[in-house]
């Protein structure tokens, strides 16, 4: 079984995947802790909508290279705008943005239909290709995590403050507007570093779903972020390696993407079916405690439970 | 407000509030009220200057020493009960109940100031020297202020000077928020001015505190209780850097002083209304604001929270701290506040409780939600 898990990363291609996935998952996964306590999950899916014609620009000017410029100019364009409308309106409610990211999107696709290979190069950018990632493709996601969890940690502070109570924030004078801008680059750097790998569309699963997790199995930050990394690495190598071994064992190809994302849902599943049974065996822990105190007995603290399997 | 937690407590507001008829009657409400409540905080860890064993009834730290007479009488009405004992102190009500209080022998050394009412010719000049020779806190001159172009709150004037109280008191919608977030320079002042400890309001920002209601926050939001207060260091801390021991200690001292330290590894979200609104007020004090502004603080909130809220209050206005209160509860008001404000859109009355809180002037604040009970009283019915 041991030797099933580590053989195929004897390959210099399923390596860099592995790194590359490994890179990405922890890094998508700390962003989205953020994403989640900030509730951005709406304006991280606009975005990645919205870089999909920066790559599709930058591929037609620069080729292969030439995506890696054309996202990040796009993603920092579009999270400069996307901070002043959510300053200016409530962006969650606002259909302004739905026109703006289909817009944005149907521009890239009508872009790519004018090549002779529409289809290829649309699964490429919309899904992304792992198995051809470049050990250049590799150190700008490092850069990108280095730089990304640098932002982060700097301010970590200021983003708790701003997520919990962002009226508190602004009357303790903190700018709001540009500490959302911050973070929202943060976003953006990490959609534009997924996009060889995973693409534009799936990225959003690997920002949103590791920390959605982690968030029903604590209630501690440095937990739910601790824990959200590690399932967003372990989903990375768990997904390369079933789409590699369906692929040769039963001649199935998977898209490793896509695979990736199905085990990090199943990973959510896991989690949720653990936070139902510990919230039922609390309940009824707390109903049986009350019937044999009569003074009011507090429910034991969630946050003292600590973390539950994975 | 300064006496009642250095009086030792053991007083009793209602017998500020009620005449020597109704007091044993309210009281046993109260009473039976309090024991009937399964909010009741573990007897351990009271907070400091808490009297553990009287009725809570919210006033109750900020009475005189004299009312300490008063405990005993009130211990022994409290287990009578009796069919008095299913209603509510008026306080806690949704309809407030404005009484024609002992004016007179309440808070005797507090200096009666000018009632400002909204006919210009008594509108005080903003130049007027500071009673005693007090800093103010916050003075505004004919303060107008506006979301765009129209004016949501127009000519308040007021002063509120280190250590004192005042209650923003008004119907919804009169412009209570509107007023305190001018205040924290959040709002534009389009006309007059308002200065915050001697300094334009974004520029003071350090040193003054807000309070919001604590419903308005997410109640999933993953974070503990100590983590909150410790928020109140951030700005002291600044960027970058991690909180310290000293600021873990300053977030530990001002939980303790609303009674919450107990709960200070528990979730934010786990606790009561009435908790969390006390866990916000410790984030506040955590910053050793000299300015504090609070939001309907009182909203939905429980009678053992109100006292520790009332009492950490209490503790600040001491300390020199000036507090600013939007309420809907005038009989908090007129035990709590040095000095109301009459709002509705534009002022009606600046002043000490005794001179502001009377019928007419609620009437005219209040427009038609005010009902005049007898000659003694006004009740407000929310909008």
């Amino acid at each position: 079984m041991t030797h099933l898990l580590v053989v195929p990363f004897e390959r210099p291609y399923l390596t860099r995947a592995l790194v590359e996935l490994l890179l990405l998952g922890g890094l998508a996964a700390v962003v989205g802790v953020f994403v989640l306590l900030r509730r951005l999950a709406f304006l991280t899916d606009a975005l990645t909508h919205t870089v999909f014609p920066g790559v599709v620009v930058g591929f037609l000017i620069g080729g292969q290279s030439g995506i890696f410029p054309g996202a990040l100019v796009v993603a920092c364009v579009a999270a400069g705008l996307f901070t002043l409308l959510a300053a200016t309106r409530r962006v969650a409610e606002d259909s302004a943005l739905a026109i703006l990211l289909t817009g944005f999107f149907a521009i890239g696709v009508v872009l790519v239909s004018r090549r002779s290979s529409y289809t290829a190069d649309l699964t490429a950018f919309l899904f992304g290709r792992v198995l051809t990632v470049r050990t250049s493709d590799i150190v700008a996601t490092a850069v990108v995590a280095g730089i990304v969890l640098a932002i982060l940690a700097a301010l970590r502070k200021e983003l708790l403050l701003v997520a919990f109570d962002p009226e508190s924030a602004r009357a303790a004078g903190y700018r709001v507007a540009a500490l959302d801008l911050a973070l929202n680059l943060a976003i953006a750097l990490v959609v534009v570093a997924a996009v060889r790998a995973v693409g534009t569309v799936l990225v959003i699963a690997l920002i949103v779903v590791p920390a959605a997790a982690a968030r029903l199995l604590s209630d501690r930050i440095i937990v739910i972020t601790v824990v959200a990394a590690a399932l967003g690495m372990a989903s990375g190598w768990l997904g390369l390696l079933v789409s590699y071994q369906v692929s040769v064992d039963h001649g199935i190809r998977l898209a490793t993407g896509a695979t990736v994302v199905l085990v990090l849902v199943a990973a959510y599943l896991l989690a949720l079916a653990v936070s139902l049974v510990r919230s039922v065996r609390l309940r009824r822990r707390h109903t049986a405690s009350a019937d044999e105190a009569t003074a009011t007995v507090a429910p034991p603290p969630v946050a003292e439970i600590g973390v539950g399997p994975r | 407000m300064k006496r009642g937690v250095s009086s030792g407590g053991g007083g009793l507001g209602a017998d500020r509030l009620l005449s020597p008829n109704d007091r044993a009657h309210t009281v046993a409400a109260m009473s039976s009220e309090a024991a009937m409540s399964s909010d009741a905080r573990p007897a351990s860890n009271p907070p400091p200057g808490s009297r553990v064993a009287t009725p809570r009834f919210g006033l109750a730290a900020l009475t005189e020493p004299v009312a300490v007479a008063a405990a005993g009488s009130v211990a022994a009405a409290g287990s009578m009960g009796g069919p008095v004992a299913a209603a509510r102190p008026a306080v806690a009500t949704e309809a407030v109940v404005a009484d024609d209080f002992s004016a007179p022998h309440r808070r005797p050394t507090a200096p009666p100031g000018p009632v400002w009412t909204a006919q210009p010719a008594e509108a005080a000049s903003p130049a007027e020297p500071a009673a005693a020779g007090v800093p103010d806190a916050l003075v505004l001159a004919d303060a107008t202020v506006a979301y765009g172009r129209t004016p949501a709150l127009e000519r308040v004037n007021g002063r509120v000077p280190a250590g004192r109280t005042v209650a923003l008191i008004g119907p919804n919608g009169a412009g209570k928020s509107t007023l305190i977030k001018a205040v924290l320079g959040l709002v534009p002042v389009i006309s007059g001015s308002v200065t915050v400890l001697g300094q334009a309001p974004a520029r003071a920002r350090r040193e003054v505190g807000y309070v919001p209601q604590a419903d308005t926050l997410d109640a999933d939001f993953p974070v503990a209780v100590a983590q909150v207060v410790l928020m109140g260091r951030y700005r002291r801390i600044g960027w970058i850097r991690r909180p310290g021991a000293v600021d873990r200690a300053a977030a530990a001292e001002a939980l303790a002083a609303v009674g919450l330290a107990h709960r200070a590894a528990d979730r934010f979200g786990t606790l009561s209304g009435g908790q969390r609104q006390r866990v916000l007020l410790a984030r506040a004090i955590a910053a050793r604001p000299r300015l504090l502004l609070l939001d309907e603080p009182f909203n939905g909130v429980d009678a053992v929270s109100q006292d520790a809220l009332l009492a950490a209050l209490a503790r600040l206005t001491s300390a020199g701290t000036a507090v600013v209160i939007s309420t809907h509860d005038l009989a908090l008001a007129h035990l709590a506040c040095d000095d109301v404000c009459l709002l509705n859109r534009h002022q009606f009355a600046f002043g000490p409780p005794a001179a502001t809180l009377t019928p007419d002037l609620l009437r005219a604040t209040y427009g038609g939600a005010a009902v005049e009970l007898g000659a003694h009283g006004v009740i407000v019915a929310r909008p």
